[in-house]
């Protein structure tokens, strides 16, 4: 696995310097920008999808409850590019939502092929490794402290996110 | 004696496959390939064993098993990949009469050491239905800001645009090049496309208007809808001809010669080429018959500009294609 990395170093005297600093110049600023943006993207949509699923099938009550913890880990088995694959076919402009959608709106032309989509896409592929913590978390913090939050009259949400804070505090001044 | 041939064998003293077989390093895709292997193994009892993957790590490949190398023959698309194995001294001249005679000058290496097995032509496809070929002239024409919003291109990546983009160096200057393709971009009609087959579906979807692609991803559509409302310009007909391409091959240096070199003698010929202009739709090098979708299209006046200049100038088209923002 070191190998590659290893070839990069050894590499380096061969650079053509000329040619670096026109990657410097005109390639590696967008580069360095989306790879920033895809990684805060990213980030941001696995948390949101990974601790949401995670909270739901552990807190929530609802027929089908225990399908869901077996059916949220199953992206782990679709790698990123098929998904990758099956978002551009469905819904970029040629794809098939799209080309039904101009039946009644035939100007429209969505770019999903940007940042944000690709933030999706990757996760959708990554979520199931913050469901997996997640719900081992959510399943063994039990719901005293929920309940005691519902009795001083926050709402549901805040009761959520509070538990949750003390939690993790918790943990983490254990260590 | 069995044992003894193991020892050898494991010493290399013995060679380790039998002579009437040939290892091909190959971009193209296995189903365009497969075919004529297939027919040649049958004819002559020549055996093959091929790796496919992309151009350049091909060519990597090779140039890190150096004379080690099993690989016999080079077979990738574009003349830039060929031209950047050449230039590594990967592959060795070819010294056949018959392919000399029978490939044109300005479609193999100067000394030999590849040459064209079909040519394919990038040109300007546009949308029937809003589109009139008037409109049409030249790839500099699509620059112009009457099609604002109305193009749609490949990735500047694909290594047939930056032989496009060469070939536009070499006929109108770096400065003019440039000023060209930064038109492209502020005409872009929607972020570049991961290939040529996405761009001609955005044209028929009527995200844009017109593009750039080969030929033979429009004629694989249209071979399955004749009615297909995206159609063909040969573009630069009154000037400097349509930018052609080829896919080729190259002997490697440490290859069995002779065996490889008949291989190729009989890939330049009639029944071989027929096999090219078939299964991909592309245009043959030597004259045979091209297919009924691609006759459809008419005959057009191609560049001639050598394809191994086109390669020296593969470097300065990135640099370009950078400058001006093309992705």
């Amino acid at each position: 696995m070191i190998a590659p990395v290893l070839m990069l170093f050894i590499a380096w005297h061969d650079i053509d310097r000329q040619l670096w600093q026109h990657v410097a110049s005109y390639t590696l600023p967008s580069i360095i920008k989306n790879s920033l943006l895809l990684l805060l993207g990213t980030l941001l949509v696995t948390c949101l999808l990974g601790v949401s699923s995670a909270a739901i099938v552990t807190m929530v009550e609802f027929p089908g409850r225990r399908l869901f913890q077996a059916l949220f880990i199953f992206p782990f088995v679709v790698p990123p590019y098929v998904f990758g694959f099956i978002y551009v076919s469905l819904f970029d402009s040629s794809g098939i939502l799209q080309d039904q959608l101009r039946v009644f709106f035939p100007e429209l032309f969505i770019n999903i092929r940007n940042v944000y989509g690709l933030s999706l896409v990757l996760a959708l592929a990554l979520f199931p490794y913050v469901f997996l913590f997640c719900r081992q978390a959510f399943a063994t913090q039990g719901c005293k402290l929920l309940e005691v939050g519902r009795t001083l009259g926050h709402r549901p949400l805040a009761c959520f996110f509070l538990s949750s804070y003390q939690w993790l505090n918790l943990g983490y001044s254990e260590r | 004696m069995v044992g003894l041939a193991l020892l050898l064998s494991a010493f290399g003293i013995v060679a380790s496959k039998p002579v009437d077989e040939l290892v091909i390093y190959s971009s193209r895709s296995e189903h365009l390939l497969k075919p004529v292997l297939d027919r040649y193994s049958k004819q002559y009892g020549v055996k093959f064993k091929y790796t496919t993957g992309k151009a350049s790590a091909l060519n990597q490949k090779l140039l890190a098993e150096g004379k080690d190398t099993k690989a016999d023959l080079l077979i990738t698309v574009d003349a830039g990949n060929l031209w950047f194995a050449a230039s590594k001294g990967l592959l060795m001249p070819i010294t056949s009469k018959i392919v000399a005679n029978t490939i044109p000058t300005h479609l193999r290496d100067d000394r030999m050491r590849w040459i064209g097995l079909s040519l394919r032509a990038r040109t300007i496809v546009y949308d029937s239905r809003r589109v009139k070929r008037q409109q049409l002239d030249t790839y500099a024409g699509l620059a112009d800001k009457r099609w604002r919003g109305k193009l749609c291109l490949r990735t500047s990546q694909k290594v047939y645009n930056r032989s496009l983009v060469a070939m536009l160096l070499a006929v109108h200057g770096t400065k003019k090049t440039e000023q060209i393709i930064k038109g492209w971009v502020a005409n872009l009609a929607a972020p570049v496309f991961s290939s040529d087959t996405k761009v001609i579906e955005a044209i028929n979807a009527g995200q844009c208007a017109v593009g750039i692609v080969n030929s033979y991803y429009l004629g694989r559509l249209q071979r399955k809808d004749p009615n297909y409302p995206v159609k063909i310009f040969w573009a630069n007909q009154r000037s400097s001809g349509v930018h052609v391409n080829i896919s080729g091959v190259g002997i490697v240096n440490t290859s069995k010669f002779k065996i490889a070199q008949r291989f190729v003698e009989w890939l330049v010929q009639q029944e071989a080429q027929k096999i090219f202009a078939e299964l991909n739709l592309e245009y043959p090098v030597n004259g045979t018959d091209v297919a009924t979708t691609v006759a459809s299209w008419g005959k057009f006046k191609a560049n001639d500009l050598s394809l191994s200049r086109i390669g020296t100038l593969q470097m300065e088209a990135i640099k370009v294609m950078d400058r001006a923002t093309y992705r």
